[in-house]
């Protein structure tokens, strides 16, 4: 923002600052407000008092003087009386007024406390009743027309007597004055501290007045200033939000385009689904008859290799036995070499007998031949075994090399089921996820068409928004008006309603303008961007 | 004994007065004014306070009768007065300091004792009553 020197003044900072100040003051004040109650509950006691006794005491006193002076006017009066009528309601007049004032003085008792009070009245009550006395008198003598008698008592008792009450009465008079003068110069002190503390309060409420008065301008200026710019920045907010919600619109329209497309490529890939669930199920059937076909093929592997088993003993029965045709070989080839021998010996034997031997000789030539035909054969026969124990030597060694290797068929025969039957109940475990990615195909297809719903209810809301736009852009207006400017305001109208009215009436074509127009508010979002809450 | 004797006579004299004597009230005066002209006009203005000295000087007293038919008679005569509204009127007189107060009494006796005993006093009495120390004025002389 552009106004460094604002930022110094934080709203939160001030009003905290001018809580703290006020929350001082307010515990200045309600010291001061205590002292004050204090004060003035200490004055409502005494003058309540003075209300309550002393003030009635007086009002008492004032009545008592005067039901006193009545009834001396009365008893004056009597003397003047015009006829005995008069007299009589004369004298009844001072006798009532002398009652009243003794009922008075019995009142002033209860009213004004006090040994010194008590003894006044008791001497006040004395001399009215001695005054009575001497009215009764003065009465007695006119009524006997002792006119002489009546003078006297006129001008000297009854004066005396009246005088008396009189000064008894100033004396009961002062004493009640005093006290109240007493109540009174206490209850004017407090009052006195009383005024200072109201105005020191008043001063201070004054000056916090004053204070609040400046403070609330104050404020209101900066705010009315933050709220000018805010408003400001509102309208172009606003302006830009009509945008957005026209782009928003379109999005909107494209997104359930995109959603319907989609839905379609589900239903594609849902049927490709359907027919690899198929496949996957003849697959799950070929692996299960593979399955068996290679239990099988383990059932012949194991065969083979058991008959190979006996075929080896049996190759080693034949070498066993070809050893043993050996030895008998070699027996009779000894008898061949010695047969041998023995025709030598008889062709030797033949000779020396000459011709008588002749015939000897040819037989022991033959033998000799026989000998060594025997030798021959019995020689390759040993040979043809030796080849035969080397062979079957050979074969028992192949034959364990091929039991190894059937042992080895055998087992990987056995790992083929194994892997075989795997495959099959994979292949099964593959047409249940099959069945379940076509489960959650649906499921997508649905959540596709909810996608669509919600991308038309969207593009609706986009509607919506621009509307709710306009209104934000009505209310800046008012915050303007309230504020006083009429810069945001004569901003903010413009900049909305058309773009309103292109939204509305057509939506779809609106890409390109809100496109525009979001370029365009780009640098100005960039501008307006509040950096701060500060004022 | 006989003082007794003669009150008690007295008293029945009295009491039967009206009845046997046809008495009539009859104005007394001190001896000292005899000789005065005592007109009605006088008497009246002598009796009501307007006069307070005589002729000759001396001033004017008056013993009267605090009540009876004597009293009623003579002052009606004299000042068209009961005796009750006489003594009232000289009630207010005397007590406001306009005149010497008359000087009231029970009986006639004590009337006529004063009256002879005071100079310058007037009073009324029965005729019968009056005698010679005092001077008697007669009504109308």
């Amino acid at each position: 923002m552009s106004h460094p020197h604002v930022h110094f003044w934080n709203l939160r900072r001030a009003v905290f600052g001018s809580a703290l100040g006020f929350a001082f003051f307010a515990v200045l004040t309600f010291v001061l407000a205590a002292g004050g109650y204090r004060l003035s509950r200490s004055s409502a006691a005494r003058t309540a008092d003075l209300t309550g006794h002393l003030l009635p005491a007086l009002g008492t006193l004032g009545q008592l003087g005067e039901s006193t002076l009545k009834s001396h006017t009365a008893s004056l009066q009597f003397v003047l009386a015009r006829d005995e009528d008069g007299m009589k309601a004369r004298a009844a007049e001072a006798a009532q007024q002398v009652r009243f004032a003794e009922e008075l003085i019995k009142r002033l008792e209860t009213q004004v406390p006090g040994a010194s009070a008590e003894a006044l009245l008791e001497a006040l009550l004395a001399s009215l009743r001695g005054y009575a006395g001497t009215a009764a008198k003065l009465q007695a003598l006119l009524r006997d027309s002792d006119f002489d008698g009546a003078m006297k008592v006129l001008d000297g008792d009854l004066a005396k007597a009246y005088q008396d009450v009189e000064k008894r009465l100033a004396a009961v008079n002062t004493h009640v004055a005093e006290l109240s003068v007493g109540n009174g110069r206490a209850t004017q002190e407090a009052l006195e501290q009383s005024v200072k503390i109201s105005v020191t309060l008043g001063s201070i409420i004054v000056g916090l007045s004053v204070t609040a008065v400046g403070l609330v301008f104050f404020v209101g200026r900066r705010v009315t200033i933050r709220f000018n710019r805010t408003a400001e920045e509102l309208s172009s907010v606003s302006s830009r939000i009509a945008t957005e919600a026209a782009g928003l619109d379109t999005s909107s329209t494209e997104l359930a385009t995109g959603a319907s497309r989609q839905a379609a490529s589900i239903e594609e890939t849902s049927a490709s689904l359907e027919e690899m669930a198929g496949m996957t199920a003849n697959n799950a059937d070929s692996a299960a008859k593979a399955r068996d076909l290679a239990a099988r093929a383990r059932e012949a592997a194991d065969a083979g290799s058991a008959d190979m088993e006996h075929m080896t003993r049996a190759m080693e029965d034949i070498r066993t036995s070809a050893t043993g045709i050996s030895a008998i070989i070699k027996t009779i080839d000894e008898i061949a070499f010695q047969t041998n021998i023995l025709a030598l010996n008889a062709a030797v034997e033949a000779a020396r007998a000459g011709e008588a031997g002749m015939g000897f000789a040819v037989v022991a030539e033959e033998v000799r031949n026989l000998a060594q035909r025997s030798a021959n054969a019995a020689r390759e026969t040993t040979g043809r075994i030796e080849d035969a124990v080397a062979k079957s030597q050979r074969g028992a060694e192949l034959s364990l090399k091929v039991a190894a290797g059937l042992a080895d068929v055998v087992a990987k025969a056995r790992e083929v089921d194994t892997l075989v039957t795997n495959i099959a109940g994979t292949a099964q475990e593959q047409a249940s996820g099959i069945n379940e990615l076509k489960r959650a195909m649906h499921e997508i297809n649905n959540v596709t068409q909810a996608t669509a719903v919600s991308a038309e209810h969207g593009a609706s809301g986009a509607r919506d928004l621009t509307s709710h736009a306009a209104l934000l852009a009505d209310s800046v207006g008012a915050l303007n008006a309230c504020v006083g400017s009429t810069t945001g305001r004569q901003a903010a109208q413009p900049l909305v309603t058309p773009q309103v009215t292109s939204i509305r009436t057509a939506a779809p074509q609106a890409t390109r303008p809100a496109a525009a127009a979001r370029k365009a508010a780009k640098p100005q979002s960039r501008a307006s961007q509040p950096a701060s809450i500060d004022f | 004994m006989k003082t007794t004797f003669l009150r008690w006579g007295m008293l029945s004299l009295l009491a039967l007065a009206p009845l046997a004597l046809r008495a009539e009230p009859v104005l007394i005066v001190h001896k000292g004014l005899e000789g005065q002209a005592l007109d009605a006009a006088t008497v009246k203005s002598a009796l009501l306070g307007k006069k307070v000295a005589w002729d000759n000087g001396t001033r004017v007293t008056i013993g009267a009768l605090k009540s009876g038919p004597v009293a009623d008679g003579a002052l009606k005569a004299a000042v068209d007065q009961t005796a009750s509204q006489f003594l009232n009127h000289w009630r207010r007189l005397a007590m406001t300091g306009g005149g010497i107060a008359p000087k009231s009494f029970d009986s006639e006796a004590e009337v006529l004792k004063f009256v002879a005993e005071t100079p310058g006093a007037i009073g009324f009495v029965d005729s019968a009553t009056a005698d010679a120390s005092v001077v008697v004025v007669k009504p109308g002389s």
